[in-house]
């Protein structure tokens, strides 16, 4: 089965298991966009870090003999939008199922569901592998206690903490 | 937070000696407040050769808007995994051993002291926290007769602790959270925060650190530019943008609970116990901006008054209705409410002069 596989730009993990073998009939694709560099004026060197820390990491994909496809900036068959790029190469690879990482910004979390609600190909989402927590560990953790929000519980743990300042 | 750390120690055994702490403490904040006189030799940070000069000419081909400052010759953050593994070899090998002690320091020289620096390579997910925790554990275990605990504990509690705790609140919170902004806050960020044009020193300071290298440590972020972005009152909306956009480390789930929560209050206490602000002495015990600044931090009145004295007690009076039934805020209010309506009235009206003015200070 064709599979495409997104790595957003904060998804650099070469430690992922996605990686750990190599299959012709996945294609991994990471893409430069106006979508993400202009939704907030970004330092310099933040768009600069991240598009040469991806191009690298593309790079050392390919070097391991993963099939990637990798979108700068300034070409011409970029749509700088995520959904529309996704789009394109689902159609010209003929791909069969399309594979996420869990994002980890609100924003395009919602994105990438719309995207996949609306595709008429199977898609799967997974874990970044990266962090100690999965992202519902905190609301689980909140349960059945008295929680943040409780003025009580606050005041005794501010008595106990000393994270502060004067 | 607390009791989310700990229980992240316990499951984790991390620092743990069968079910009880390491070093018989659960937090060794206490040992983490020191300031840097420049009595320890900080070692010179860890550089990287990268060219990024074809990238850099790509961002300016394609004319997106950007802020700040770069060497392309010498790129200063770790792009690749074995540069971002060097970062924290170095980290482990030469800064430990003072992180805690100074991490909550801030000096006009010493941009940054012991801080690790490998936030970009984490966020990025090109190393994983628990690479770095494990990493920081062994040289631990292999140096521990000079590397005291209270220095391995502070670092792991930014990474096993709030790294993951803000993470957690931002998918538990959002997409609510962003719209927060319980102080009714509404005014407008200064010009000064895109220049560094300002006659405060510390402001000044980290500002410039800022624009030069999109970096300013943890208290910086937080005692500094924080801390007078919600004395003065501006919306949350531009605060986070500031930090959003300024920042190489800055992706929304940090940002947003470490802006919007633990610096600005704008969740009403959901994620920091009090709002985080301070007058010009508390900003002089943690460093030495103070030494040469055009403003005096023991005055309160006057043209060369620092304001960060004047705009806390002002804030503190303008916001009385919504925090002075916080439990912690009691000894601040009850500071206040003895000052003269005279006195208040004299802050008031020099307070709403910097507010108004804010570039012209």
């Amino acid at each position: 089965m064709k599979k495409l596989r997104l790595i957003l730009g904060d998804q650099l993990n070469s430690q992922h298991s996605w990686f750990s073998e190599t299959d012709k009939e996945v294609t991994y694709c990471l893409f430069e966009m106006r979508q993400e560099t202009d939704y907030v004026t970004h330092h310099v060197q933040k768009v600069v870090g991240y598009f040469t820390a991806m191009r690298n990491f593309a790079a050392e994909l390919k070097k391991a003999n993963h099939s990637v496809v990798y979108f700068h900036i300034n070409d011409t068959k970029n749509t700088q939008s995520l959904v529309e790029n996704l789009a394109l190469l689902i159609e010209a690879h003929a791909i069969e199922k399309f594979e996420y990482l869990s994002p980890d910004e609100y924003r395009l979390d919602e994105q990438l569901k719309t995207f996949t609600n609306d595709l008429t190909i199977d898609s799967g989402v997974f874990s970044t592998e990266h962090f100690y927590t999965e992202r519902e560990d905190l609301a689980t953790f909140f349960k059945g206690k008295k929680t943040i929000f409780d003025g009580t519980f606050l005041s005794q743990y501010a008595q106990k903490t000393s994270n502060t300042n004067g | 937070m607390e009791h989310f750390y700990r229980n992240m120690r316990k499951k984790h055994q991390i620092l743990m000696v069968d079910k009880q702490p390491e070093g018989g403490k659960w937090n060794f904040d206490a040992s983490n407040r020191k300031k840097w006189k420049g009595d320890t030799l900080i070692p010179q940070e860890i550089n990287f050769d990268t060219n990024v000069e074809e990238v850099l000419s790509d961002i300016k081909k394609a004319g997106i808007k950007t802020i700040g400052e770069i060497n392309p010759k010498y790129f200063e953050y770790p792009i690749s995994r074995k540069q971002s593994l060097a970062q924290l070899t170095y980290f482990c090998e030469h800064l430990l051993v003072h992180f805690g002690d100074y991490q909550d320091a801030m000096h006009t020289d010493k941009i940054y002291l012991y801080h690790s620096r490998i936030s970009f390579a984490m966020n990025s997910k090109i190393i994983s926290p628990r690479e770095v925790v494990e990493t920081v554990l062994e040289t631990y275990r292999k140096e521990n007769n000079t590397i005291d605990i209270s220095q391995v504990e502070g670092f792991i509690r930014q990474i096993l602790g709030w790294r993951e705790y803000m993470r957690g609140m931002y998918w538990m919170l959002m997409p609510d959270y962003k719209k927060e902004n319980f102080l009714d806050n509404k005014n407008t960020l200064p010009a000064f925060f895109w220049t560094g044009k300002t006659k405060m020193n510390c402001l000044k300071n980290a500002i410039h650190n800022s624009l030069e290298n999109g970096y300013a440590h943890h208290i910086q972020r937080l005692m500094i530019t924080g801390n007078f972005a919600l004395l003065t009152q501006i919306h949350p909306d531009q605060i986070d943008a500031w930090y959003l956009g300024i920042y190489v480390d800055a992706i929304e789930w940090v940002q947003l609970p470490n802006t919007r929560g633990m610096s600005q209050f704008a969740d009403g206490g959901k994620i920091a116990t009090k709002p985080y602000v301070s007058s010009g002495s508390y900003i002089s015990k943690m460093g030495n901006y103070c030494d040469a600044c055009a403003y005096k931090k023991t005055k309160k009145f006057g043209d060369d008054a620092c304001p960060f004295n004047t705009l806390y007690w002002n804030f503190l009076d303008e916001k009385q209705e919504k925090l002075s039934s916080n439990f912690r805020m009691k000894m601040m209010y009850s500071v206040l409410n003895k000052m003269s309506s005279e006195d208040r009235s004299k802050i008031k009206e020099k307070a709403n002069h910097i507010i108004e003015n804010l570039d012209a200070y």
